[in-house]
């Protein structure tokens, strides 16, 4: 774990990625790159956003977790880190898309989290979790239920904001089951955007203050508002 | 008879969107010199006013305490101190309805974080988060020197998320109001929640033993001069503690601090030493929950002083004991001046000569008078008695 709370009292805006890794990211886009490199490059562009914005990189913290790759499971890629020590990798695609151990696993992180920091001292405003994913779960259907019966409850008790992003190929219907806000398309492949956006919007967010309706940022320039 | 300074630093995460600093801090003293109230105000992040309602709350509110001192020169503290807080809120909200021309007052969101002290103590008034420490600097003959080892704080609430914390401006503000009496407090310091991780210890769970030492005491390090009986150096000094850029990686947030300080303590200044307390204030309690966390100097946590009642029995029975003493004075005063009357009396009535020295002596005892042959005896009345019968 990537987070120091002495040096650094902030409050903090954690936020939870749970990335879709299966084999399908593989496909390769118009550019001539695969998903999973888009996305991977989208993880750089959150990076340098970060460092531009000097309200997120003290506030924000970021996990990852992968679903799919070679062990078909959910995994714990990159446990909470500071924004100051974040550093982009590169991710590799493989397997099926076990996206409701994703989402157990996300909400299990935000609780680990919020643990740390109270047990830290240190505030923190309601964590975030975003999920991408370019297919259908690959899970049974009892598993599925039960991850996204815990991802409404979650939400409903204000413990997370749940962000459902599609790639292109994505079931909606699934996309759409586990949280209030309905799943938003990425157009383009554009992951780039979508990451900047991600950073612009916790900054934000770890600004507002109480009553404040926080008024994210446009999601136009990522979002395919065809659909 | 107090010296205080304020100073309130823009913030890194407004001064990137260029947003002005939406903190505000007044401190000013009663005619005679004798009070000092301090109120220092938050504005909500992107409240549209915030920095317009921080202002106009901090100001007016700290007329209203210097209004409130006055009335505690005639009469006696009591519940009623409660009843014209909560009524100076509720003036200070009207006025702020007068500036948004309408009911809903969010647009001038703030918190409020308040402090009156005068030469016996005084109170603290808080709504949402910021701090209060306030204590009183002790003369130790072992080390010939002024401690500041105990004091009385008054934390943040907030609600489970840190941008979840109660604003005047709200219509719940009432439940959020606590009013903490300080008694025999000689000086405090406030802080909004940005100024006040300049008061924690790295790390974030004690107070600060050097920040205090730095708003306090002279900072040996820096080699700065101790505060003048001006207020501006103590300003500067705060100035230059939160403006430092070491410090920036504290918070991204605006951060104000504001420090009073009694004339007695300020003029020991070079020798305040500040003791490590023995409290340690549980940061991570505070998102807790939403009772009012304060913390007694010895780590016991007294009952929360959320509620007006709670509060006004706390200083019922602080003012109680006063009056006691007063009591007890009375008394032996009474004694002293009835002593003295009865002897004037004693004194006049000897010159009056209503009394003399012969009155006081003894009656001589009545020499028994001869026997009187008539005076008869019961036997010899009893043998008359038969005589006159038989006769």
């Amino acid at each position: 774990m990537s987070t120091d709370y002495i040096n650094n009292p902030n409050q903090r805006t954690p936020c939870v990625l749970v990335l879709d890794m299966s084999a399908s990211m593989n496909e390769k886009t118009p550019t001539g790159r695969s998903r999973i490199q888009e996305l991977s490059a989208g993880l750089v562009a959150l990076e340098e956003a970060l460092n531009e914005d000097s309200t997120a990189l003290v506030r924000v913290q970021l996990a990852v977790v992968s679903v799919g790759g070679h062990r078909n499971q959910a995994e714990v890629m990159m446990d909470w880190t500071d924004a100051t020590h974040f550093q982009a990798f590169n991710l590799n695609a493989d397997g099926l898309t076990p996206l409701a151990l994703g989402l157990q696993l996300g909400l299990d992180l935000i609780e680990q989290a919020k643990q740390n920091l109270k047990a830290s001292g240190v505030s923190y405003t309601r964590p975030w979790m975003m999920v991408i994913s370019d297919g259908a779960p690959s899970d049974s259907q009892s598993d599925w239920e039960q991850a996204v019966l815990q991802c409404r409850s979650a939400e409903e008790e204000n413990k997370v904001e749940i962000f459902s992003i599609g790639v292109d190929g994505a079931d909606l219907k699934k996309m759409s089951e586990f949280s209030k806000r309905p799943p938003l398309v990425l157009a383009d492949m554009k992951f780039r955007e979508l990451f900047v956006w991600l950073s612009a919007s916790l900054s934000a967010a770890s600004r507002s203050r109480s009553g404040d309706q926080v008024s994210l940022p446009s999601t136009d320039p990522w979002r395919n508002v065809g659909l | 008879m107090w010296r205080s300074g304020h100073f309130s630093a823009l913030g890194t995460s407004h001064k990137s969107v260029n947003a002005p600093c939406q903190d505000s801090a007044t401190i000013s003293l009663s005619n005679d010199n004798v009070w000092v109230a301090a109120t220092v105000c938050d504005g909500a992040g992107s409240a549209k006013h915030a920095e317009d309602g921080a202002r106009y709350v901090s100001g007016q509110f700290n007329k209203k305490l210097i209004e409130l001192a006055e009335r505690l020169h005639t009469s006696p503290p009591g519940g009623w101190v409660n009843d014209a807080i909560i009524a100076y809120v509720i003036e200070i909200r009207d006025g702020l309805r007068g500036l948004a021309k309408k009911d809903d007052i969010a647009d001038y969101h703030t918190t409020l974080v308040a402090v009156l002290l005068g030469p016996k103590g005084g109170i603290a008034i808080h709504i949402g988060d910021g701090i209060v420490f306030a204590g009183k600097a002790v003369f130790d003959k072992n080390s010939n020197r002024s401690l500041i080892d105990d004091f009385v704080v008054s934390t943040p609430e907030n609600g489970e998320y840190a941008n979840e914390t109660y604003f005047i401006t709200e219509s719940t503000w009432l439940k959020h109001l606590r009013i903490l009496p300080l008694p025999d407090a000689n000086w405090a310091v406030l802080a909004t929640d940005g100024g006040a991780e300049f008061l924690y210890e790295t790390g974030g769970t004690h107070p600060s033993g050097k920040a205090f030492a730095r708003l306090l005491t002279r900072d040996t390090q820096s080699g700065a001069e101790p505060p003048t009986s001006t207020n501006s150096t103590l300003s500067g000094r705060l100035e230059k503690y939160l403006t430092d850029q070491q410090h920036l990686h504290l918070t991204a947030d605006d951060k104000t601090v504001a420090v009073i300080i009694h004339d007695q303590i300020a003029e020991q200044y070079l020798d305040i030493k500040f003791q490590e307390p023995s409290i340690t204030i549980d940061r991570s309690e505070l998102t807790k929950d939403n009772t009012p966390n304060i913390i007694s100097p010895q780590g016991e946590r007294p009952p929360p002083s959320g509620s007006p009642t709670k509060d006004s029995t706390r200083l019922q029975k602080i003012f109680a004991g006063f009056l006691n003493q007063l009591k007890c004075r009375w008394r032996w005063l009474v004694l002293f001046f009835g002593l003295l009357l009865s002897a004037t009396l004693i004194f006049w009535s000897f010159q009056s000569g209503i009394f003399n020295v012969e009155m006081l002596k003894w009656p001589a005892r009545e020499q028994p008078e001869e026997t009187d042959t008539n005076v008869h005896t019961e036997s010899s009345l009893r043998t008359l008695a038969i005589e006159r019968y038989l006769s």
